[in-house]
């Protein structure tokens, strides 16, 4: 038994795979970061504060401790400052909110168009030469189209496109929510597009066998089973709205980076790092909230 | 590629009818074009003595959804609730405002008849439930119970009992029979269980690279047709 055992013992092939391209790939881009730190002069000394910025340093980071309840520099300055914090929050959150709901609605529909699964018709159902016509040349065309108008907007950082709203419109609201809307929705229908063809199509066709539609069965089969990865992804994006409408602060609109310019200019560091620290909760509970809705969805 | 050759049959309403074949035979193929998601490249399938081939969309829409077919339980919608993956055997026969309503919020007679064809199925429970929460075999009933609420003229199942175990694949499988009859129901199943075909099916096709071996009443269909069906082209690698 053992002999007959050893016999048909299948030897090893002699010759073995190498390193494949993947390791080759993984080497060349690891060589291209120490290449980056090595062509920047990056040290850790480059931390080290100046003998005259040191007191700056060691001033601000202090602050952090010790966040203002109210306005260091009192003149001029009437009103709480805890609800100057809230209310630049809420203006932080209304920009974020009013840009996310139009990326949206917009990143929704560009999605749908840019993913096979929307356009995989059905085979059997081909038989006028219109929607022959529609399957093979129109819906190639729109979902090409639209991936290269989603690559479009995403390629240009909402800041960027700030930038230039502000020089073509002045400062207004508008400018700067679809300056943030752009880039999103173009993300947005990028992640959307990639969940949707990526969702088992087990479900829509056993839709189709009941006779359903093509658009039936994505909207009931194919939608359902990627929603819960899709609004874990958009709310992943609100986050990043509320982050990108406070930094759009610094260009003059009204939201906390403008506050925090505020007090930086005028070197109250204690009240940035009070809006720091709003800053840093709110994103908290969108974190707490979002963790909450996954796990919703997954039970 | 041809996936299916040769082949001439006829069923009744009514019969009960096992195919029976190893994987990659044509078994799934030759389901598709009974209900008309898949469309012959050559020859002609004809339901009531209408060619599928023929039909405009609309039509071979309704010919599907004149026809239950028992998907194995993966292609349900795992994150929905059980009535939901219920009520969308009726999307075929609906408007897209129906459908859009009937998904989201189901109308009184809608859920008295899931309920009901749930209660059939043994799960009458399980209504409201996550579909994803429900064990295999479970969700296999909700499978069947989709294709009852079409309140089709046929029924097809394509190896419906694939992924459960031995003694729950012979409840399914009783069940699918007992249902088909009492509601006067065609039913063709694909199997690879020779011994749940001759307990349940009265007759039994034999499918193997797309020709059909055997066709006829099961128990007049002799062993040693069931093995060759079975047996594997290269003798190196036969088990026995």
């Amino acid at each position: 038994m053992t002999s007959t055992a050893w016999k048909t013992r299948v030897a090893v092939p002699a010759r073995r795979p190498g390193p494949g391209r993947g390791a080759i790939v993984v080497g060349l881009l690891a060589a291209l970061g120490l290449v980056a730190l090595w062509a920047l002069e990056l040290s850790p000394a480059g931390l080290v504060p100046l003998a005259g910025g040191r007191a700056i340093a060691a001033d601000f980071f202090s602050a952090a401790w010790q966040p203002a309840t109210e306005y260091e520099g009192t003149a001029g300055i009437d009103g709480s400052f805890l609800l100057e914090i809230l209310s630049a929050l809420y203006r932080t959150v209304i920009f974020a909110a009013a840009a996310m709901s139009l990326a949206l609605v917009a990143g929704t529909v560009l999605g749908f168009l840019a993913s096979s699964t929307w356009w995989a018709g059905d085979p059997a159902l081909l038989g006028s030469p219109l929607r022959r016509f529609f399957q093979s040349w129109l819906g190639p065309l729109v979902q090409g189209a639209t991936r290269i108008l989603i690559v479009g907007q995403r390629s240009v950082h909402e800041l960027l496109w700030a930038l230039l709203f502000l020089a073509a419109f002045g400062l207004n609201t508008a400018s700067a929510v679809v300056a943030i809307a752009i880039p999103f929705t173009g993300m947005l229908a990028k992640v959307f597009s990639e969940l949707l063809d990526e969702t088992d199509p087990e479900s829509a066709h056993s839709l189709r066998a009941v006779g359903a539609s093509p658009i039936k069965a994505f909207l009931f089969g194919t939608l359902p089973r990627a929603l819960p990865d899709m609004s874990a992804y958009a709310f992943y994006r609100l986050e990043c709205a509320v982050r990108s409408s406070a930094i759009l602060g610094f260009f003059g609109y009204p939201t906390i980076g403008y506050s925090i310019r505020l007090s930086f200019e005028n070197l109250h560091y204690r009240e940035v790092w009070s809006y720091l620290w709003a800053l840093i909760i709110l994103v908290l509970c969108f974190e707490a909230w979002s963790a909450a809705l996954r796990r919703r969805f997954v039970a | 590629m041809e996936v299916l050759r040769n082949l001439t049959l006829r069923i009744e309403p009514g019969e009960n009818i096992a195919i029976i074949g190893p994987s990659g035979a044509g078994k799934t193929t030759f389901l598709r074009l009974l209900n008309g998601t898949v469309l012959p490249t050559s020859g002609r399938v004809l339901s009531d003595s209408v060619d599928s081939a023929e039909l405009g969309p609309t039509h071979l829409r309704r010919l599907r959804s004149r026809v239950g077919f028992v998907h194995q339980e993966h292609a349900l919608v795992p994150n929905v609730r059980v009535v939901q993956n219920v009520v969308a055997g009726k999307l075929g026969q609906r408007s897209m405002w129906g459908a859009v309503r009937s998904m989201l919020s189901p109308t009184r007679a809608d859920l008295d008849l899931a309920h009901e064809l749930l209660v059939r199925v043994g799960i009458g429970d399980k209504l409201f439930q996550r579909t994803d929460h429900l064990s295999g075999g479970e969700r296999q009933r909700v499978a069947l119970a989709r294709a009852l609420f079409q309140e089709p003229d046929a029924l097809l199942a394509d190896e419906p009992v694939a992924s459960v175990d031995p003694a729950r694949a012979r409840d399914l499988i009783g069940l699918l029979c007992e249902v088909a009859r009492e509601r006067g129901l065609t039913l063709v199943c694909s199997l690879h269980d020779l011994l749940l075909a001759q307990e349940f099916f009265g007759r039994s096709i034999g499918l193997r690279e797309g020709r059909v071996q055997f066709d006829g009443a099961t128990n007049e269909i002799p062993a040693e047709a069931f093995d060759d069906l079975y047996r594997l082209e290269d003798a190196g690698s036969r088990a026995r």
